[in-house]
């Protein structure tokens, strides 16, 4: 019992196992967390963004009468695999005519579960009928209690229940969206599509009855609970959903009789191969993060061993004396290591989980992965007391002069930095030789990173640290020569770093790695977030862009710098068929002012290039070409021929979307080319956009001002929510955390190293004490002593951190085809805090060893110190 | 013998040392600074080996022991007092804590209470090193060395640290604890030690030069015949060349 606790004598001794055992257990156990909850987030995003309330949909047509309906429906329901929820009910009646007093309009019965839920109701009467849309009833002059009459011969009168806001009027909605062919795509401008008429499941039986026309359509969109799903809960019921789909296409089956001639529908299998696919693709790097975090706080660990040694020198060597084995002392410092690795692991294992509640991915880990976590924690925990245990074994060998044998003596003249630096510079070559895009993306996959950009920084810090450390053991001795007239503090200071050695060069090369780690964390972080920013930015076009249904005009009144585009996806370059090209038309004037624009992304100044496009080439409009489309003469925009004259070129260009090449026109020389083929802009499948420099709420207000119908709002910051943004910056966020953790480990070593200096010296303090030296030049000396070491550590880290940016930046350029130029950002800011703190530390450190100096009591000193 | 390999080259720290230490006595090694005595010492205590020769404790052989046999020799047949009073306790332990771990070492059974009375230490059995003065804390040294009567306890300037008065008590402990059949190898400059050893072993230049016993002091002759002249004598040999007369009563050694 007094072993376990014989280690919390030494608190500095305790706190350095607990502290590492405490990064080592979080370095292990956040990966598999951290993994798993993100595969359920980007899961989750995926179903959410892309409707989670009908990840399954079957399809049937005809609308049947109410007993064959419910027999059918009872047979879908009843074999849905116990994963989904309960389904939205559809029945979409037949196009039809509705007769009033303005005259006839098509229109379609719809049932659908909650439907009068979802729109805007404007007025409503006691009776039970049909919900008819305002543009209904603005133009037959019907309202709640009226009777309409619906199909002709046959027709059925059907009374007028309330009147809800045209859907056309407001924006898609994800509600009405499945029906979006039904709904809101028109045929033409002028043409609506027939207007729904919004009934309960009993009316719409009763009309199908009345017109006897069961040509519609019946629809189960089943849900499922996507934020309350782990991903392999989420694989298992794509699994599930697909056995159940063959059930019903069997005609051997009573759902498969029923159902065959059915449209199934799921986009589970879809969404969970996404989500793993990125869980896959961040595995690597942060596996390697893991790893790195583990190997630091294992170094950690075993340099603890060494500095017990050092603490309990006397211990050791009276019991070594007595014939005791390393073996047995370091099992002994095992189990006395054990309530603090203890303590340490949990506290890991806690920190790990909580980080992962409040900045991690917002997905769940499930039992499984949670146990699997703490399972490979207590082993590290446990491998780390082995490794105390060794380390405090060999550290005896070290002190009683038992030696290595040969195995150990060839070992120490291994130049273990050399070979830690080839390997760094195979792991460079391996990056550089993959080409500059190892990292794959398309629009909606993840692009993976390669693990090594992890690797080889972690490769080449530890190896630099290390043989910059070795110099510094070399050249320290001779600062024994110097300073003979230096003031005491300096002077002092210098005596205790020439004489310091080995444990000055573990410091310093423990500090340089944990500070070099953290700021290439930051480095890379910060430049990621950076380039993703700039992504974001470029596909939108500026902050927000907004597409409505008519061709965008500048908005005035907006408060906001705002310019008006028209995209036109699936032209073509030339006569070649195969050369598809997006086209934007814009507005010289004020495209400049709201677009987002980088001088990298071409030679040419934006403001040169939008006079270009500006400038009179006769009949020929003028063009830009952006990214490795080739030059030609002609456009063709849905089978318009526009004449065009290249007069720029540029790398990228607000607006391009991955790996689509692009032409820019103004949008005055392209109205006229096309009005000369008799043709507006309206041409195609013309996207009409409004871009602006505002939040997307300030867009709307000033569209829904101007008088325009919105139909989409996409803002540069919620693109970065999408699931291939969302993991990359999860990852980097790791490895940001995991970089602070691995910090931490200079603040450890350095306390470590002033416990040890500040024992060996008490005897030197006390006699200078008595010889005159100060406290204060005392305390001063120590600081000099931490700033020195610690500052030196401070600028290699920082140094060997942005060399070692440089060749790997590249490979964090995720989005290869966007055009986007990859940013080095480095965070000024964060690194000179960090920076500050370690250098603070090293000060109150000083104070620390001072007030421990001053209570020594001298007399005790000179009898009982080594 | 006894040879250190360093960076400068081989270092000879003892040249041949033939000597018996027998049971129940207590031998005083002397020599100048360098002369090969904490070698010995430590050849002795099994902390470390000689480079050629035979060193047999107890009956055995630890020559050429690996460092397994050598723990075993140092936890059963030797004990090891550090100059350093310091050195020889852990901090924590109370004296009778002391006691209570060398008997658990040493696989033996103990009587602390009798035995820190024979030492002066009756009524400290609760306190700690620090609690403790120089000289008690070289007296329990000394008997946590001596729990399970190992064959041979060595003391390395066992006195250096001490006054003169804790160091006769000291030395008294010393005397009385050879009557549990311990032989007490204390390497020393002090007079007091030498006075009190049963004999007395003059080192130099990493050889044995004499052994004084019974108040005789004997010069050493090696297995190969080279005897050590004492420093006075060299005075009278400049060339450092001498005739060798043997008769039938001894050997006489004259300048040229």
């Amino acid at each position: 019992m007094t072993s376990l606790v014989r280690l919390l004598r030494w608190p500095s001794l305790a706190c350095a196992v607990f502290v590492s055992a405490a990064i080592l257990v979080c370095a292990t156990a956040v990966a598999p967390l951290f993994l798993a909850g993100a595969g359920s987030a980007i899961f989750e995003e995926y179903a959410v963004g892309q409707g989670a309330d009908g990840a399954v949909t079957i399809a049937n047509d005809g609308t049947f009468s109410a007993d064959v309906a419910n027999y059918r429906e009872r047979l879908v329901v009843e074999s849905a695999p116990d994963q989904l929820g309960e389904p939205r009910r559809t029945m979409i009646g037949a196009e039809s005519f509705m007769q009033g007093r303005g005259g006839g309009y098509a229109a379609r019965p719809i049932f659908r579960s909650d439907a009068l839920d979802q729109v805007e109701r404007l007025t409503e009467g006691p009776g039970h009928g049909v919900w008819i849309s305002s543009f209904l009833a603005e133009r037959m002059d019907a309202g709640p209690g009226d009777t309409v009459e619906l199909g002709s011969n046959p027709s059925v009168e059907i009374e007028v229940a309330g009147v809800f806001r045209d859907l056309l009027e407001l924006p898609r909605s994800d509600f009405w969206s499945p029906l979006d062919n039904l709904i809101y795509q028109r045929p033409t401008e002028q043409l609506r599509p027939p207007d729904p008429l919004i009934v309960d499941r009993a009316t719409f039986f009763d009309i199908e009855n009345s017109l006897g026309d069961f040509r519609g359509e019946s629809r189960w969109e089943f849900p499922v609970d996507a934020g309350n799903m782990t991903l392999s809960e989420a694989t298992e019921a794509a699994a599930a959903t697909s056995r159940w789909a063959a059930i019903l296409r069997d005609p051997t089956t009573e759902p498969g009789t029923a159902m065959l001639t059915a449209n199934f529908v799921s986009l589970l299998a879809g969404w969970a191969e996404l989500a793993e696919g990125a869980v896959t693709a961040i595995s690597g790097p942060v596996d390697m993060l893991s790893f790195g975090g583990q190997a630091v706080a294992l170094l950690v660990i075993a340099g603890s061993g060494f500095f017990i040694v050092g603490r309990r020198r006397t211990e050791y060597m009276l019991l070594h004396a007595r014939g005791i084995s390393p073996l047995r002392l370091g099992f002994g410092a095992a189990v006395e290591g054990l309530l603090p690795v203890a303590a340490g692991a949990a506290l890991g294992g806690a920190v790990a989980w909580l980080w992962l509640e409040a900045a991690g991915p917002d997905g769940l880990f499930g039992r499984a992965v949670a146990l699997e976590a703490a399972r490979a924690g207590a082993v590290v925990a446990g491998a780390s007391l082995v490794l105390l245990g060794a380390s405090v074994a060999l550290a005896v060998r070290a002190q009683a002069h038992e030696g290595f044998g040969r195995v150990g003596r060839s070992a120490a003249r291994v130049p273990w930095e050399l070979l830690i630096l080839v390997l760094a510079a195979a792991s460079l070559y391996e990056l550089l030789t993959r080409g500059v895009t190892p990292v794959e993306g398309t629009e909606d996959a993840v692009p993976r990173m390669d693990r090594l950009v992890i690797l080889f920084p972690i490769l080449f810090l530890t190896g630099a640290a290390g043989l910059a450390s070795r110099t510094l053991r070399r050249g320290l001795p001779r600062l024994r020569a110097a300073g003979g007239g230096w003031p005491p503090a300096l002077y002092v200071a210098t005596r205790r770093l020439a004489s310091t050695g080995r444990s000055a060069a573990a410091l310093v090369t423990a500090a340089t790695v944990a500070i070099g780690m953290f700021a290439y964390s930051a480095i890379i972080s910060s430049s990621a977030e950076a380039t993703a920013s700039q992504h974001s930015l470029l596909r939108v076009g500026s902050r927000v862009s907004a597409s409505i249904s008519a061709p965008p005009r500048v908005l005035d009144s907006a408060d906001f710098a705002n310019t008006p585009v028209i995209r036109y996806a699936g032209a073509r370059l030339g006569t070649d068929a195969t050369n598809a090209i997006d086209v934007i038309a814009v507005d010289p004037a004020t495209f400049d002012e709201a677009a987002y624009w980088d001088s990298r992304f071409s030679d040419v100044s934006l403001e040169e290039l939008l006079t270009r496009i500006d400038g009179d080439t006769g009949e020929d409009v003028p063009a830009v070409v952006v990214g490795s489309a080739p030059d030609a003469t002609l456009l063709q925009i849905s089978s318009y021929d526009v004449p065009i004259e290249v007069v720029g070129r540029a790398e990228t260009f607000p607006g391009v979307l991955e790996g689509r090449p692009l032409i820019v026109v103004a949008r005055e020389p392209l109205t006229q080319a096309l009005a000369a083929n008799d043709a507006s802009l309206r041409i195609g499948e013309g996207d009409f956009q409004v871009w602006g420099n505002s939040t997307p709420s300030e867009m709307k207000t000033a569209l829904t001002t101007a008088g325009e119908s919105v139909h989409t709002l996409l803002s540069a910051a919620e693109l970065r929510d999408t699931p291939p943004f969302l993991a990359l910056t999860w990852t980097f966020d790791l490895l940001e955390a995991l970089g602070v953790l691995i910090g931490l480990v200079a603040l450890v070593g350095m306390f470590l190293y002033l416990q040890t200096r500040q024992r060996e010296q008490q005897v030197s303090y006390a006699l200078g004490a008595r010889m005159g030296l100060e406290r204060s030049s005392h305390r001063l000396s120590i600081g000099i002593e931490m700033t020195g070491m610690l500052g030196a550590s401070v600028l290699l880290g920082l140094v060997l951190a942005i060399i070692v940016t440089v060749p790997t930046h590249d490979h964090i350029q995720v989005f290869s085809d966007s055009g986007s130029v990859p940013l080095v950002q480095i965070p000024t800011p964060a690194l000179a805090l960090a920076a500050a703190v370690v250098l603070a530390a090293a000060w109150v450190g000083a104070w620390f060893v001072q007030r421990e100096a001053d209570r020594t009591d001298v007399a005790q000193v000179m009898r009982l110190a080594r | 013998m006894k040879i250190y390999w360093t960076a400068s080259g081989e270092v000879h720290a003892l040249k041949g040392i033939d000597a018996v230490f027998p049971s129940r006595s207590v031998t005083a090694v002397v020599g100048p600074s360098g002369s090969g005595k904490s070698s010995l010492l430590r050849i002795l205590a099994g902390l470390d080996l000689a480079t050629a020769g035979a060193v047999t404790i107890g009956g055995t052989n630890v020559a050429g022991a690996k460092a397994r046999a050598l723990r075993k020799v140092r936890r059963r047949f030797t004990g090891y007092v550090f100059q350093r009073p310091s050195d020889n306790l852990i901090p924590y332990l109370t004296v009778e804590g002391h006691m209570r771990q060398a008997a658990r070492l040493r696989r033996t059974k103990l009587d602390s209470n009798s035995l820190l009375e024979q030492l002066g230490l009756q009524g400290r059995a609760r306190h700690k090193p620090d609690q403790l003065s120089g000289g008690e804390q070289q007296r329990l040294a000394f008997a946590q060395a001596v729990v399970g009567n190992p064959y041979m306890v060595v003391a390395d300037e066992p006195t250096s640290e001490l006054d003169s008065r804790s160091a006769a008590a000291l030395l008294e402990t010393v005397s009385s604890l050879t009557d549990l059949g311990v032989s007490f190898v204390l390497s020393t400059h002090d007079p007091e030690v030498v006075k009190m050893a049963d004999r007395t072993l003059h080192l130099r230049h990493g050889a044995l030069e004499a052994e004084s016993h019974e108040m005789r002091t004997l010069s050493v002759i090696d297995h190969s015949g080279r005897i050590q002249l004492p420093p006075g004598a060299l005075e009278l040999f400049p060339d450092r060349r001498g005739v060798i007369q043997v008769d039938s009563e001894g050997v006489r050694i004259t300048p040229p």
